[in-house]
């Protein structure tokens, strides 16, 4: 409770009071900026994964809240949840939203990448096979072109695996000349699901890329995203990509000792 | 009447006493009110706050409310499964080491002595008690249905008591039937289960009896993952869907002509991003707090999505006489419930 003093002029007579009141929602007064912030705002997107261009649209968000977006290099621009943007180009986007009485929202981070059909005729082997419960589409889905969202429970698009190493066997249709391959995956540290420890990439039973990924740490943020295996410049035909899980999920998560969830939902050359 | 209309009745005759210019700093504006339309609330996240190093919890699952006003917790920590506030958010009381799995949490008054009902997904069973926590009955997986191959296979949710004392149960994260049991324990029917046809369920998380409008009861079914609200008949015949795209709806509570319910998840089902749904007469949504503006196109509600960062999974409503609410969280780092005050 708070007071302040006040007066009215009633009849000709002017009554100072006592006013008291309470602070506004939250045990805050209402011109303050509250504890509470915006949700990361909803961007909808036509494919993280396109071959010409994509769509970007937002939501409108909380009332009175401004929406704000910048693509890598440029600098921030506001959004209109009116207007979509194009993207033609591999991009990097970071959205928030501010408010005047709300804390500004987390930033929303979409890797749209413009990828190639150089796997389309390709045949994928899969060792072991994903669990029943997220088997989506099997080989075609590492090959359609649809990036999966961190929802992984609804659709066709994620693999699930709960063990410590996959096996990817590609067989291209003819010899083509590459020097990368990417991995689309999820980390959802609630759902028990992890990036790998490391994905090695083989040919003729040589090793001609191999990455280690950081070690998790408690806090990550939920994303579908891609992991990229830089390999050595050659022509190839067959490609082997092993990948190792962690373990055991780490001591600061609930799940503590147990092998972890492998989320995979798309496979890229270039 | 009840003591909010009161309040607000008599805070207009207050008001009317005094010059407005007067009071009218005091007044609250739209900042830090949550909700839409006739349905907004204050947000008081440390409403429940407990030591946690004496009463601890880790899902906070369900809450209900005895006739006596008090609030019942369940929460799956074995130290203290069912913790008992009053309306302050005091602790009254705290039991229950038995039930590792505690998930559901129904209330039942069989002529005039009140029944909690907790269903357990670890112990898969349901499990009948006193309100301070002596065991009564305890119903197992319905085998004799030839529904199921094993005990483990059933994994239920949360329950509904019909008036004349059957029991409804729903498998919400097992093999998806509605089990449809007697006052005695008697198996009377099963429906419902798995598979993409209207009368099936992805997730049949929570049920309740809806006897709102005078009409005949009916039972009220979450499928969750499919975001629709499924209405039977008592006998288990689908009768209608209610369709809330982008909300994960956990279980259905009615108080008065409302029906609320927890989203877990909002939009595309990412993580941290639930809200509260309130439901008018219609069944159409009014109110969602935390979420943004529920809006109607050619009868069909658009996608909802979270826009406050409030509440990262609530799993269900508890409604006071006062139309406050008591908002329990899955997965939310150990937090004790969050209360809404209507304003």
């Amino acid at each position: 409770m708070k007071y302040v003093l006040r007066w009215i002029y009633f009849k000709g007579i002017l009554i100072i009071v006592l006013v008291g009141y309470t602070s506004g929602a939250f045990g805050q007064e209402n011109n303050q900026q509250s504890t509470f912030a915006l949700a990361a705002p909803v961007v909808y997107v036509d494919s993280l994964l396109f071959t010409k261009q994509a769509l970007l649209s937002f939501t409108e968000g909380e009332k009175g809240s401004v929406l704000h977006y910048q693509l890598a290099d440029d600098k921030p621009r506001t959004a209109n949840h009116k207007k979509p943007i194009e993207i033609k180009t591999t991009s990097t986007l970071k959205v928030w939203s501010t408010h005047p009485y709300y804390q500004t929202s987390d930033t929303t981070t979409l890797k749209l990448t413009k990828a190639n059909s150089l796997l389309s005729d390709a045949k994928i082997s899969i060792e072991p096979e994903p669990k029943a419960a997220y088997r989506g589409n099997k080989e075609a889905s590492l090959k359609d072109l649809i990036k999966g969202t961190t929802n992984f429970r609804t659709g066709n698009d994620w693999l699930g695996f709960q063990t410590t190493e996959v096996n990817f066997t590609i067989n291209l249709k003819e010899p083509t000349t590459l020097y990368l391959v990417s991995l689309g995956v999820l980390r959802d540290y609630g759902s028990w699901v992890f990036l790998p420890k490391q994905i090695t990439v083989e040919s003729n039973k040589k090793i001609i890329g191999q990455v280690n990924i950081q070690i998790p740490k408690e806090g990550e943020k939920t994303a579908s995203t891609f992991l990229h295996v830089p390999i050595k410049k050659g022509t190839y035909k067959e490609l082997q990509i092993q990948i190792n899980t962690l373990p055991t999920i780490p001591q600061w998560h609930l799940g503590q000792g147990t092998i972890p969830w492998l989320f995979i939902d798309e496979l890229l050359i270039n | 009447m009840q003591r909010r209309s009161f309040i607000k009745k008599t805070s207009v005759a207050s008001v009317g006493l005094v010059s407005l210019p007067l009071f009218a700093q005091a007044r609250t504006n739209e900042n830090g009110i949550v909700g839409h339309g006739d349905f907004k609330y204050k947000v008081n996240v440390n409403w429940g706050a407990l030591n946690s190093q004496y009463y601890p919890v880790n899902d906070c699952h369900e809450m209900v409310m005895d006739k006596k006003g008090r609030l019942y917790l369940l929460t799956n920590n074995t130290k203290n499964n069912v913790l008992v506030y009053n309306k302050d958010g005091d602790l009254l009381n705290a039991w229950g080491t038995q039930y590792p799995g505690a998930h559901g949490l129904t209330l039942h008054d069989e002529n005039g002595t009140e029944y909690l009902y907790i269903s357990d997904n670890n112990r898969h069973e349901v499990i009948k008690t006193t309100l301070d926590g002596k065991v009564i009955q305890v119903y197992s997986c319905p085998l004799e249905s030839e529904k199921y191959e094993s005990k483990s296979s059933f994994i239920p949710t949360e329950t509904a008591i019909a008036s004349n004392g059957d029991v409804y149960i729903a498998d919400g994260y097992g093999a998806q039937y509605i089990t449809h049991y007697n006052a005695k324990g008697e198996l009377l029917n099963i429906f419902g289960g798995k598979g993409s046809q209207m009368h099936h369920f992805d997730n049949a998380h929570g049920i309740c009896i809806d006897t709102r409008n005078g009409k005949p009861p009916t039972l009220l079914i979450t499928a969750r993952q499919q975001n629709k609200l499924k209405r039977f008949s008592m006998a288990g015949e689908l009768i209608s869907t209610i369709d809330l795209p982008g909300a994960y709806i956990c279980r259905p509570v009615i108080h008065n002509e409302n029906v609320y319910l927890a989203s877990i998840w909002s939009h595309d089902g990412s993580p941290d991003t639930g809200f509260i749904c309130v439901l008018d007469k219609n069944d159409q949504l009014v109110s969602a707090p935390g979420g943004c503006v529920p809006k109607y196109t050619d009868g069909k509600l658009g996608n909802m999505y979270q826009t406050l960062s409030i509440f990262k999974h609530p799993h269900d409503v508890c409604v006071d006489e006062d139309e406050n609410l008591y908002v329990p969280q899955w997965n939310s780092g150990k937090t004790y419930p969050i209360k809404l005050t209507r304003v």
